[in-house]
């Protein structure tokens, strides 16, 4: 299985209840994805979908479609429009900071923040126990330490943010199978984190008593200003100096500038995930 | 011949999911030189049968003690077809990345600057070296100015740097790095299949 396919395995629910005016497409894959109407999951099956006014029409494969669904049973009510109060279900497209982890059973769980938590809170989604009032990496680090995540080699889907841009989410949709590999979604694209390392350098904290300056950004300093590109060889030095087993430390760091930085709100998310 | 292909990086690389290697990097480059994107090429590399293709390294950041090998975002249109016609047909219009109609469909990609770039493999050098130099850029965006570079040295090389590459996922043997099980090609047009490759973000100090 792939992402795709997980994605749309989890969101089966939301389809169901949604009654989608499916057409046969006149193009040849879908718009979002790029896959051929072959290849999708709903094989063949295509939603018309216009961006806006001025726009040219797109065919989306239902799969890349599911976040744009919204749905009181699922869901519950994101908002009520209007003088006469209309109620808007919830759609997962529009779950700005919040995000989610599709299992290797593919199952839906979701982190959301607290605007979101009393919307989703009446849904069926809620009640069945898989929305959980936290961060994405929170949530996965403790779907990971309880045996529900699965073993990752068999493959999840991680969603760091569904943002509002949910064409650019689905998209580039990638499927995790090792945690050196973290395919982080979200509406900005998908990039990769070394979670693994990530832990590593958490173990660090914990064994060397670190685990309080671990979550300052002041620690980090020497090492992220040169993930920026800007080298301060004396500063480093002192660093290397003043910590404790500074060698294995360097040595477990992740080596994806881009994952040094803000390393100290990924150790905060972490280490707090695991107490 | 083993050999050592250094790239002096201008611009930061943004990485595609699978990380770029010296023979999908080197067809491409043959395919611009014959015209022809519908044939495989033959590549001045040697093909080795443990691995079931070339000899011929992942891309590996080089930074130097003055320059670390850094994080870096670039500003892309995530799709072309949200944008409204008349704006980007428009030849003044300059796309604005900090505000405005644009903002919400550019997105900023990890991309990665570094002082070098290394690629080693074994064949015959001046050939890749030759070859490469076709190219306006490695990695995503290419076309847009994003991992652009020029030859610096190709020269021997004998630590057996090429097996920083893709193995089939089977294989039963030792290998230099720390492997990842990961889905792709090991020829340039070949299938798909299981695979054991390094990290993406390889490094190297000069
Ligand atoms: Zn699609």
């Amino acid at each position: 299985m792939d992402a795709y396919s997980r994605f749309h395995a989890a969101t089966t629910r939301l389809r169901e209840v949604a009654d989608l005016q499916s057409v046969t497409p006149e193009t040849g894959a879908c718009a979002c994805c790029g896959r051929p109407w072959a290849s999708v999951e709903d094989s063949a099956l295509a939603i018309p979908y216009v961006y806006g006014s001025g726009f040219a029409k797109q065919y989306l494969c239902t799969t890349c479609y599911s976040p744009k669904i919204g749905s009181f049973d699922e869901l519950g009510i994101g908002s009520r429009r209007g003088p006469n109060k209309i109620p808007v279900p919830v759609m997962l497209g529009m779950m700005t900071g919040c995000g989610a982890v599709i299992t290797s059973s593919n199952q839906l769980f979701l982190a959301v923040n607290e605007g979101f938590r009393l919307r989703v809170e009446d849904g069926a989604l809620a009640a069945k126990g898989r929305v959980y009032r936290t961060d994405p990496l929170s949530l996965l680090m403790a779907l990971y330490s309880d045996g529900r995540l699965g073993d990752p080699k068999e493959g999840f889907v991680y969603i760091s943010n569904f943002g509002r841009k949910s064409l650019v989410l689905m998209g580039a949709l990638r499927m995790t199978t090792d945690l050196r590999e973290l395919w982080d979604n979200s509406d900005t694209g998908a990039s990769c984190t070394d979670l693994s390392a990530l832990l590593d350098v958490a173990r660090w904290a914990r064994e060397n008593d670190h685990v309080t300056q671990a979550q300052k950004s002041g620690f980090w300093q020497p090492i992220t200003t040169a993930a920026r590109g800007k080298l301060d060889q004396d500063a480093l030095t002192r660093w290397l100096a003043k910590t404790p087993n500074a060698r294995e430390l360097v040595h477990r760091l992740p080596s994806d500038p881009h994952d040094r930085l803000g390393l100290h709100k990924k150790m905060e998310k972490i280490l707090q995930a695991a107490q | 011949m083993q050999f050592r292909m250094l790239l002096a990086l201008h611009s930061p690389v943004l990485l595609t999911t699978v990380p770029p290697r010296l023979d999908g990097l080197l067809h491409e480059a043959a395919c611009r030189l014959a015209g022809r994107w519908d044939v495989e090429h033959e590549l001045p590399l040697s093909f080795d049968d443990e691995v079931q293709g070339y000899r011929a390294s992942q891309i590996i950041f080089v930074s130097t003690p003055e320059a670390p090998a850094a994080a870096a975002k670039i500003p892309t249109v995530s799709s072309f077809d949200q944008l409204e016609r008349h704006l980007v047909s428009d030849p003044l219009k300059r796309i604005d990345e900090a505000g405005g109609r644009f903002l919400t469909r550019l997105n900023k990609y990890p991309g990665y600057l570094s002082p070098y770039l290394v690629f080693y493999g074994d064949g015959d050098p001046e050939s890749c070296a030759e070859l490469i130099e076709l190219l306006d850029g490695i990695g995503r965006g290419h076309t847009r100015g994003a991992g652009s570079f020029t030859v610096v040295s190709v020269e021997p090389d004998d630590t057996a740097g090429w097996q920083r590459r893709s193995w089939p996922g089977d294989i039963d043997r030792d290998l230099p790095f720390d492997p990842i099980a990961s889905q792709e090609r090991l020829t340039p047009c070949g299938e798909v299949v299981s695979v054991l490759r390094p990290g993406r973000v390889q490094r190297e100090v000069a």
